[in-house]
């Protein structure tokens, strides 16, 4: 039969009067062995690059998850949170920022149920859901103060720790053991006192071995002998408390109450003596230390708990200063010492933790402080959701209509009432009982929400004023095009920084009426310039992609420019751009990090503040920017997520448009 | 309607007195006069480049003139913009390359206009649609995309929505010469049909069996001149100008 069909060896031919019947294409058959054979491994290069790459990327990987779990301290990330993500909002008004997020969350969902979605549309609003979670666990009333941990190290005791307290807090002070186990489980042994043998360097290697031995049961503790003395003194030097610490004492604790507000700070002092110490019990001398033997060394943790971490934002020095003086002239034990405490080497210490140590001490810290809001996150998503896919499913059209409308307005409303919110009123007395938010200065924002404040606000002005520029490079009146042109120009040409110093600097000098103004207002202005030159040019490029025919035959129908612009050329050259301008607003989310250098304290520049400005996070930078990069990283994935999502949706995408 | 139009007097719905125009250095019009009465079809045929599309791009602004006059039904084209924009309410103009709308379906391709330029409300204006759609003979594709139809049915649709304005003139600028053959006799019987209900076509094309069997008269262009004209009869079996005569040659 099929040589009927088929002669290829003959000049003339004449087909069946019937085709062939239609088959299925042959199955691929290769399998999971055959797709590695010939994707990754199809020739002897090939297999190189794939072993090399694959090298690479796993020595990377490996190297830096077993670093986070086994030597990170994440309690930087943690303890720091509320300022990561509000700056220095105050705590009690924080609720209007937890409100914000629901709303956002309610929005994304209503969205994606109203709208459908595909299993990366969950994924995205997952994502949205854990950001929106970090802005604080909702309902807590006052962040306790995290606690803060110093190092002891062979080498090193610690300076003074200085902190301000008010009367009647209570702050208390412990020597602990290094191991995290030990934290977390108080009966474990005093492994963090362990000597240094003389003549060795201290070393990592060390500490973990003799760690190993104690655990094991084969090394005994009683022959070694940190000892150290802790002080609480005030601000003129006298001590208020202090405690002996030695290595037959399970853990070293004193509460003290606080006096009076004011200046305090804590030292430890290395105990020289080679002495046995004693200590009288009910009449009897009992040795609490053996004589020592060995020099005094060993490592540990002291641990300060309840003293609140200080802002170094002008304003907050100046307040601080006005309410408890000025900070106390200490003098360091040494002055090498001091000096020493500052670099990273002498206080981070890092030991190896098991993972199970990771999760007690390290992950669970931090899912404690958010699984509220996780759980409240995702209960409201889902409730959105279902919401939004009952009226999709519903038989009446009317009720999808109705709340895909409402989702619509919703996400209308939701930027200025965000704003609102968080603003507040300079007069809330003169408003509805209902809507008396104080005011809270802008000069408070900070963190993530201003990072987000920044990129949102001046992404959504620039987009209209883009366009306006776009089309204005290109009309006829030559002076609205060398406007445009100059204006676009200009801006491109300069270094967003400039323009944000101009919009810090200049732009108050010669108008005198911007000097009032909010800084971050100015710098939103200067934000959003440069974004709309930017986009005018992204817009641009769409605009001459649109054939003039489009032009001509929109004309032919009796539409005016306006017209023609706005129903014809306008969607198609959007839709065209729309990966170009996603880009551009990642960019311009990454680029909102610049105002830290012009005084406005977003995202990364809080934690520049947090771990460069106080001592206690100095040695936790790798931890700290480690988590930065996450946290944009995930922010930056949503946008672009969200960009391919409105490429593929709605009527006449790209690629039909472009088939046409 | 036709008294109306009629009310210059002149009889003639296009008037073109001494039309030149130049693209730079380029005389691209030379002395154009030709006139089309109302319910007329007339024919432009020509070599390639000689001149048709730009003519009739002038007729409705598309070009501009630089000197001669251009009266469509009693208006003056000039640098006003009432003029050009009443003008281009009563010419309809289908494009060799359709340039539909590739952003909306076919129904928004025909109801953008007559909303926004008609004022029409929405409802009247779909019942338009989907009348006009039936008389082209596509009444299922009002809801795709311009990108899911063949190339002989985004034409028609491009018909109906120049049709949907309900103008006095219809302007075709080489409307079969993207289609394949099999698409062309679906686009010219929308065009003959059209021709048969009176409306006033003013036609660029190469398919002579159409000049033939539906022109009342043909144009034949030059090198920016227009060389003859005549009833089809005349401008095919008997033509006066040793151009024409070439130019028929080489196509029959
Ligand atoms: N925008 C323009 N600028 C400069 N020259 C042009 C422009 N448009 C057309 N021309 C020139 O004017 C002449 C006439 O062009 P036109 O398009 O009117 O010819 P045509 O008769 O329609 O030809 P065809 O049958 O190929 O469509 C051509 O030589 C062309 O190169
Ligand atoms: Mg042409």
């Amino acid at each position: 039969m099929s040589e009927v069909y088929h002669r290829p060896d003959e000049t003339f031919y004449v087909a069946p009067k019937e085709p062939p019947p239609s088959r299925r294409p042959p199955a691929l058959t290769i399998g999971p062995v055959g797709w590695l054979r010939k994707n990754l491994f199809s020739s002897v290069s090939n297999t190189l690059i794939t072993v090399i790459t694959v090298g690479l990327m796993a020595a990377f990987f490996y190297e830096l998850v077993t670093w986070s779990v086994a030597k990170a301290e994440w309690n930087v990330v943690n303890n720091t949170m509320r300022l990561m993500m509000v700056g220095l909002y105050p705590v009690d008004q924080i609720w209007r920022i937890e409100l914000i997020a629901i709303l956002l969350v309610f929005l994304s969902g209503l969205g994606l149920g109203v709208w459908g979605g595909n299993a990366r549309g969950f994924f995205i609003i997952a994502l949205m859901i854990i950001i929106a979670a970090l802005f604080i666990p909702i309902g807590a009333e006052k962040i306790e103060p995290p606690p803060i941990r110093f190092l002891i190290t062979p080498t090193d005791a610690i300076g003074p720790v200085v902190f301000v307290g008010d009367k009647d807090d209570t702050v208390r002070l412990s020597v602990e053991p290094i191991d995290d186990n030990a934290i977390a489980n108080e009966t474990s042994p005093f492994v963090g006192f362990i000597e240094n043998s003389p003549g060795s360097s201290s070393s990592r290697a060390l500490w973990n071995n003799a760690k190993a031995q104690v655990v094991a049961g084969t090394l005994d503790l009683t022959n070694y002998n940190l000892q150290l003395t802790v002080q609480l003194l005030d601000r003129s030097g006298k001590v208020l408390d202090e405690q002996l610490s030695t290595p037959t004492r399970r853990r070293v604790n004193f509460e003290f109450k606080l006096p009076a507000d004011g200046w305090y700070y804590v030292q430890v002092l290395r105990d020289e003596t080679s002495e046995a110490i004693y200590e009288t019990v009910d009449g009897v001398q009992l040795p609490i230390a053996p004589a020592r033997t060995l020099p005094n060394t060993g490592y540990a943790w002291i641990r300060i708990d309840g003293v609140d971490t200080m802002s170094s934002q002008v304003a907050d020095v100046e307040q601080r200063t006005k309410t408890y003086g000025e900070v106390p002239a200490i003098q360091c034990p040494s002055a090498a010492e001091c000096r020493r405490l500052l670099l990273e080497e002498n206080t981070r210490f890092e030991g190896a933790r098991s993972f199970s140590a990771f999760l007690k001490t390290q992950l669970d810290p931090f899912l404690q402080e958010i699984i509220v809001s996780l759980v409240v996150g995702f209960a409201v998503m889902l409730a959105a959701y279902s919401i939004g896919n009952f009226a999709k499913q519903s038989r009446n059209p009317s009720s999808k209509k109705a709340v895909s409308r409402v989702t619509i307005i919703g996400w209308i409303i939701f930027f200025p009432l965000s704003w609102i919110l968080l603003s507040g009123f300079k007069d809330p007395d003169s408003v509805h009982p209902f809507l008396r938010l104080p005011e809270v200065a802008q000069s408070l924002w900070g963190g993530l929400i201003l990072t987000i404040v920044l990129t949102f606000v001046s992404l959504t002005v620039a987009f209209p004023i883009g366009i306006l520029l776009a089309l204005g490079r290109r009309s006829k009146l030559p002076i609205i095009s060398i406007f445009c042109i100059l204006f676009i120009e200009v801006v491109r040409g300069v270094p967003l920084i400039t323009i944000l110093f101009m919009a810090k600097f200049i732009v108050p000098y010669f108008a005198k009426s911007m000097s009032d103004t909010e800084l971050l207002i100015r710098l939103l202005v200067g934000l959003t310039l440069f974004t709309a030159a930017y986009n005018a040019e992204i817009i641009r490029g769409g605009l001459q992609i649109i054939p003039k025919g489009q032009i001509e035959a929109s004309q032919a129908l009796g539409l005016n420019p306006f017209a023609t612009n706005a129903f014809i050329v306008l969607p198609q050259a959007l839709r065209a751009v729309i990966p170009a301008m996603m880009s551009q607003s990642v960019s311009l989310f990454k680029d909102t990090t610049l105002v830290s250098i012009v005084g406005l304290f977003e995202f990364l520049g809080m934690i520049e503040l947090i771990v460069n400005g106080q001592q206690i996070y100095r040695p936790y930078q790798r931890e700290a920017y480690l988590f930065v990069g996450v946290i944009y990283f995930i922010i930056s994935y949503i946008m672009s997520s969200l960009s391919r999502r409105l490429e593929e949706s709605g009527a006449g995408t790209v690629r039909k448009m472009r088939k046409a | 309607m036709s008294e109306q139009s009629n009310s210059n007097g002149s009889g003639y719905i296009i008037e073109c007195q001494d039309v030149n125009k130049w693209f730079g250095e380029f005389h691209v019009l030379k002395d154009i006069n030709m006139k089309v009465k109302e319910r007329e079809v007339v024919v432009v045929i020509g070599p390639s480049g000689s001149g048709k599309s730009t003519l009739i791009r002038c007729i409705n602004r598309l070009e501009e003139h630089q000197e001669g006059k251009i009266l469509v039904d009693g208006i003056e084209l000039s640098n006003d913009l009432k003029n050009i924009n009443a003008i281009r309410r009563e010419t309809g103009m289908v494009f060799q390359s359709f340039n539909l709308f590739p952003h909306l379906t076919v129904m928004q391709n025909i109801t953008l206009a007559q909303r926004y330029v008609r004022r029409r409300p929405r409802r009247d204006a779909e019942d338009m649609a989907r009348q006009l759609l039936q008389r082209v003979g596509i009444p299922e594709q009002a809801n795709k995309y311009p990108g899911q139809l063949s190339g002989g049915q985004q034409q028609r649709v491009a018909i109906a929505r120049a049709l949907a304005m309900q103008p006095k003139i219809m302007l075709f600028d080489e409307p079969t010469s993207a289609l394949d053959p099999e698409m062309i006799k679906e686009v010219l019987d929308v065009m003959k049909e059209l021709a048969r209900s009176g409306m006033t076509m003013l036609v660029v094309t190469h398919e002579m069996g159409f000049a033939r069997e539906v022109a009342d008269r043909v144009i034949f262009m030059d090198s920016g001149r227009i060389v003859e004209i005549g009833t089809p009869e005349h401008f095919f079996e008997n033509p006066s100008h040793e151009r024409t005569k070439l130019f028929l040659s080489q196509i029959l």
